[in-house]
């Protein structure tokens, strides 16, 4: 009976690693998707498929992580982690909707733009799904992905922020509403590109909660930043000195 | 035919005993990690408690009755054996409640013997200070705290340095907990009965003495209902103890529980089949405290300066309130 309990706590860890995994790859497909609804203009079953296999997936998660141990320590952390990344699909759902909605009260420009970014935010949704699998595999890659992810997401922020302040009429100056529909979908996308960076953010608090030498790796890290900051001031004295060096010899010669 | 007070003292002992299994943390680490659910931990338990009792119990109950104080438990030259053994019984009882007003985990067999010493003093029976007697005692209470936090603060280290160079990712992370799981039940099954063939002693230990006369199996009469007495008190009532540290307030890692039962058995394990009365509770917050300082976790010093105040004044407490009893009640026999 408890040898049962035990194999039956792996099997179900099992399980919820490769649900955990399925659920992470659903945003990248969906946003993918919507990316081609919107360039072709053409009703794409994939994302209904998607939203279907997320609830699906979702509600499975749910029944195993209740099988399993859930208030341990580790079973805590991988709730949590599901959690923000439903945050992310439940947060895609309303792209799509508004892309829908407000596909004629758009300028072609801007909806051509924002085409685009979802078939970046579909790039940063892989990077998402790596990270949860590298997080399963190696500790050292999913802090890289992580990484990855960040630059992406906040790469792709920074692009939605000239959605939100744009200057409609040319003038100079700033006009936007939150009620424009490039604001709208702007605001949603970057919410759930937010959404993806907390999934990292969690990952890489797993690793540090869980790992058992994450703090030798912090003291790596500073003191491999230590070691630049020396290697830059030296190279700021050399040229310094460098400089002194050609003035002087610039003297000599006059 | 049984006396009447000998079927008393016996309920009393099986109540304490019923005391000290509705008490026993043993199992709460393997129940907080979620390795076993609260009714099976008990059962387990129970079971336990009954063979560990049964089987490893006889040389530290000589101890406490034959080598500490001899003859204060032999009829013959303490005829008023009725008073002495209510005394101890009533001290061990208010000492236990006293400790559990102000919430500290204190020792039940530190109770016994000191009760054990404070009625041999009260009735000028003589005392083995040496090595044979309390100083073995003395020094196995003494050192085994140290040797439990030492013994779990060095295979705590161990286990993270041997972890920490293994465990590369989330699967393999669940895959050694798994493991410790497992080794973790062992560790608490071995402290479990290590505990029982310690601590039922702390309730049946002076009534041993009153079913002398008869067979070998009516001279283990006192172990088994012991025994079922610490199951009983595990299963009626110590499940909520269980559910309490299990779910409530251990936040243990399987590895951190694996190393805390594990330092812990190894200890009262050797103390029993030497026949050392150890205090269980003492090493297990040792070996906690040990873990604790392994995984670099904070320790609240006022805790614990007040569970090393306890650990000395209890023998002093139960001993004084053991002779004030005697005093009290011996008109009455």
């Amino acid at each position: 009976m408890i040898f049962d309990k035990v194999l039956g706590f792996r099997t179900i860890n099992k399980q919820i690693e490769e649900k955990l995994k399925q659920l992470s790859f659903i945003p990248s497909k969906y946003f993918e998707a919507l990316y081609v609804e919107c360039s072709t203009r053409i009703t794409c079953h994939t994302c209904d498929i998607c939203e279907v296999e997320e609830v699906n997936v979702r509600g499975e998660l749910l029944k195993l992580m209740k099988q399993g141990q859930v208030d341990t320590k580790t079973e805590i952390e991988k709730y949590q982690l599901f959690q923000r990344i439903n945050e992310v699909s439940k947060k895609s759902k309303t792209i799509r909707l508004l892309m829908t909605d407000h596909l004629e009260n758009m300028k072609k420009e801007n909806y051509d733009k924002l085409v685009i970014l979802l078939k970046e935010a579909s790039v940063a949704g892989k990077l998402m799904h790596y990270s949860v699998k590298a997080l399963y595999d190696n500790y050292d890659e999913a802090i890289n992905k992580v990484k990855e992810l960040n630059k992406k997401c906040n790469k792709l922020i920074e692009e939605l922020i000239a959605f939100r302040y744009y200057d409609q009429d040319g003038d100079g100056l700033l006009d936007y509403s939150f009620e424009e529909p490039e604001v709208l979908i702007g605001n949603s996308l970057r919410v759930s590109l937010q959404e993806m960076i907390n999934v990292g953010e969690k990952i890489i608090h797993m690793i540090k909660s869980l790992s058992y030498n994450h703090q030798e790796k912090e003291v790596d890290e500073e003191e491999l930043k230590r070691i630049k900051e020396k290697k830059k001031a030296k190279q700021e004295r050399d040229k310094k000195r460098e400089k002194r060096k050609t003035k002087k010899e610039k003297k000599k010669k006059k | 035919m049984v006396e009447t007070i000998t079927i008393v003292l016996g309920i009393v002992s099986v109540l304490l005993a019923f005391a000290i299994g509705a008490n026993d943390e043993t199992f709460a680490s393997v129940v907080g990690v979620k390795r076993l659910s609260v009714r099976t931990a008990v059962l387990m338990g129970a079971v336990i408690a009954i063979i560990g009792g049964f089987f490893l119990s006889e040389r530290v109950g000589k101890t406490l009755r034959d080598n500490i104080s001899p003859g204060l438990f032999d009829p013959t030259k303490f005829p008023d054996q009725s008073p002495i053994l209510i005394s101890i019984y009533v001290a061990m009882a208010i000492s236990l409640i006293l400790a559990s007003v102000f919430g500290l985990p204190i020792s039940s067999t530190e109770a016994l013997v000191g009760a054990i010493l404070g009625i041999s003093i009260a009735k000028g029976n003589d005392i083995i200070w040496g090595w044979d007697g309390m100083g073995k005692v003395l020094i196995t209470w003494t050192t085994s705290p140290i040797i439990g936090f030492t013994i779990s603060f060095l295979i705590m280290k161990g286990v993270r340095y041997i972890v920490g160079k293994s465990v590369r990712s989330l699967r393999q992370h669940e895959k050694a907990n798994s493991v410790f799981g497992v080794l973790l039940l062992a560790m608490v099954v071995w402290t479990g009965l290590s505990r029982a063939g310690n601590d039922i002693n702390n309730a049946i230990a002076p009534i041993v003495p009153l079913f002398s006369e008869g067979g070998d199996w009516y001279q283990r009469i006192p172990l088994l209902i012991g025994g079922i007495g610490l199951g009983a008190g595990l299963i009626i009532i110590g499940w909520r103890v269980l559910k309490t540290l299990g779910n409530e307030v251990v936040e243990l890692t399987p590895e951190s529980a694996f190393v805390t039962e594990g330092s812990a058995a190894m200890i009262v394990f050797f103390a029993v089949i030497i026949g050392i009365p150890v205090s269980g509770t003492m090493v297990l917050v040792s070996a906690f405290i040990g873990a604790g300082v392994g995984m670099n976790m904070p320790i609240n010093y006022k805790t614990l300066r007040m569970i090393g105040i306890f650990v000395v004044l209890t023998p002093i407490i139960s001993g004084l309130i053991a002779v004030g009893c005697y005093y009290a009640i011996r008109g009455f026999f």
